[in-house]
């Protein structure tokens, strides 16, 4: 098992590439944490994972907003103690419109919850992965932050890029 | 720390709403529009949820231990940089 007994906190994890991550990890022996808006989707998501073996919590809440965050986080370390691994997977894109088009209110969303969130997350687990020397951080990004297309996701596509970017940055101590 | 960078993951709600309203906007049928994008990737085809996870479970592995700082793609050929 390649994660045995390491503690994964997955954001957007009641569907899609999240789901499809906190499943493949539980079945690689991690105890996993989810959290996304949908509770019923994140109910399911563990559910299935306990049926099958795994060890799964979740909760429901939105990352645009810093509180949810805190309380995934908190939530996730008073479940199982610690947080080994943080995917920031979650993701929002609003309309697809061309730049001059697009509503200011959307791309503050899209920055929050693709670049904010995964920012907060990280300085929230960051302390504890230096103090055990042990700790992994993958973001979960697109091929829309490297690519050019004619009609683009608004801020998705920048702020995809800037993820990536901010964070690579970030001094790996590990 | 890495990243990784999904090509069209065509299983999920945010790849089907994001290529339907990709093709109202071009004015296409929304099936000729993935087709076209489809297309212009080297394998010909979309990536699966699970082909994303595998990619996200070696960089959280032992097996990744050399590599931080990256943004990978896992979009079967769709850019080369």
């Amino acid at each position: 098992m390649l994660l045995k007994d390491r503690v994964a906190l997955i954001t957007g994890s009641g569907r899609g590439i999240g789901r499809a991550i906190a499943q493949l990890f539980a079945t690689e022996g991690a105890v996993v944490f989810l959290t996304a808006r949908t509770e019923k989707e994140l109910s399911a998501t563990a559910e299935e994972i306990t049926q099958g073996g795994g060890k799964a919590a979740f909760v429901a809440g939105d990352l645009a907003n810093e509180a949810d965050c805190r309380a995934a986080f908190e939530k996730a370390v008073a479940s199982f103690g610690c947080v080994d691994i943080l995917v920031n997977n979650g993701g929002h894109y609003g309309p697809v419109v061309p730049v001059e088009e697009y509503p200011i209110e959307e791309f503050d969303r899209v920055l929050a919850v693709h670049l904010r969130a995964a920012f907060l997350l990280s300085k929230l687990v960051l302390p504890g992965m230096y103090e055990r020397r042990r700790g992994v951080i993958v973001n979960i990004s697109s091929i829309s932050a490297k690519g050019a297309y004619a009609i683009q996701r608004g801020g998705s596509g920048s702020q995809r890029c800037a993820r990536e970017c901010d964070l690579s940055r970030a001094r790996d101590r590990n | 720390m890495n990243a990784i960078c999904p090509g069209p993951v065509t299983e999920t709600e945010m790849s089907k709403d994001l290529g339907a309203e990709l093709a109202r906007k071009l004015n296409i049928d929304k099936d000729e529009q993935l087709a076209g994008f489809l297309e212009s990737i080297l394998q010909g085809r979309g990536q699966t949820a699970k082909e994303i996870a595998e990619a996200a479970l070696f960089l959280c592995s032992e097996k990744a231990s050399a590599i931080t700082g990256q943004a990978i793609n896992v979009d079967g050929g769709a850019v080369f940089y």
